[in-house]
């Protein structure tokens, strides 16, 4: 197949490999945010189980467990 | 495909590695055509690729793998671009006259160009122009997708790649007076 003029300066000059040191961030960026969806995947169900046995319904489980996550709702600077 | 199934099923180091080995030449040379800077294409090149992975289970299969990472590519680098010099503009069209009048240009006149011409006459047109030439006559994407991909209409992107081929052909003509 004959290649188009920018097909040739794609081969020629523009592709190349990135110094090694992008592949390791990514790699350990790619890592550390597969680690992040398992620790939520894993603990999430169970924390929201314990919410729901601490306060009894899962209506009030869920605001326990926003006020729990949200930094904004932190009452203990007000008292 | 295979190597995307083997990544998502099994988050495998050596399908990670194959997949960036494949593609990272192919996005680090079209960030570094289009920012010009070496730093920045290799900061671009790792945003592109963790946004890649992160996002991989979303990839439909509509389109094929290298149209949708080239797209995510090229809206990046557009991005830090329009980051960069908000006082300029990136495509022709935004620099022209509406109403003036386009010229059709053959393909051919592109496409056959020899490529250290054709990289001295994209060197000389304004980024999103060639953007553009590169989605459609590298990337060989079709009008819809380059539509789809830059949030624009059909025909905005029609107008915008024949005023590019316009534009790319001016200088071409400017550059190499002998040969017009």
């Amino acid at each position: 197949m004959v290649k188009n003029s920018f097909e040739k300066w794609m081969e020629q000059e523009m592709e190349q490999m990135p110094p090694p040191h992008v592949k390791e961030k990514v790699s350990r960026t790619v890592l550390l945010m597969d680690f992040i969806a398992q620790v939520i995947d894993l603990y999430l169900p169970r924390a929201l189980d314990t919410f729901v046995a601490l306060s009894g319904t899962e209506e009030e489980a869920d605001t326990l467990q926003q006020k729990n996550t949200d930094p904004h709702t932190d009452e203990t600077k007000h008292s | 495909m295979e190597l995307i199934r083997c990544y998502l099923d099994r988050r495998r180091p050596d399908c990670f590695s194959k997949l960036y080995d494949r593609y990272a030449p192919k996005v680090f040379g079209k960030c570094l055509a289009l920012l010009k800077d070496r730093a920045e294409a290799e900061d671009a090149t790792q945003e592109i690729f963790v946004k890649i992975f992160s996002k991989l289970a979303t990839f439909d299969e509509r389109s094929k793998f290298s149209t949708w990472l080239y797209s995510i590519t090229y809206n990046l680098c557009i991005d830090r671009l329009r980051k960069r010099k908000k006082e300029r503009e990136l495509f022709s069209d935004e620099l022209e006259q509406a109403g003036e009048k386009i010229d059709e240009v053959d393909d051919r006149e592109l496409l056959e160009m020899e490529f250290e011409r054709l990289k001295e006459v994209l060197e000389r047109i304004p980024e999103g122009d060639k953007m553009l030439l590169l989605m459609k006559y590298l990337d060989g994407m079709q009008i819809k997708e380059i539509a789809l991909s830059l949030g624009k209409t059909e025909s905005a992107i029609k107008m915008r790649i024949k005023r590019a081929k316009l534009k790319a052909r001016r200088v071409y003509d400017r550059l190499f007076p002998a040969q017009a």
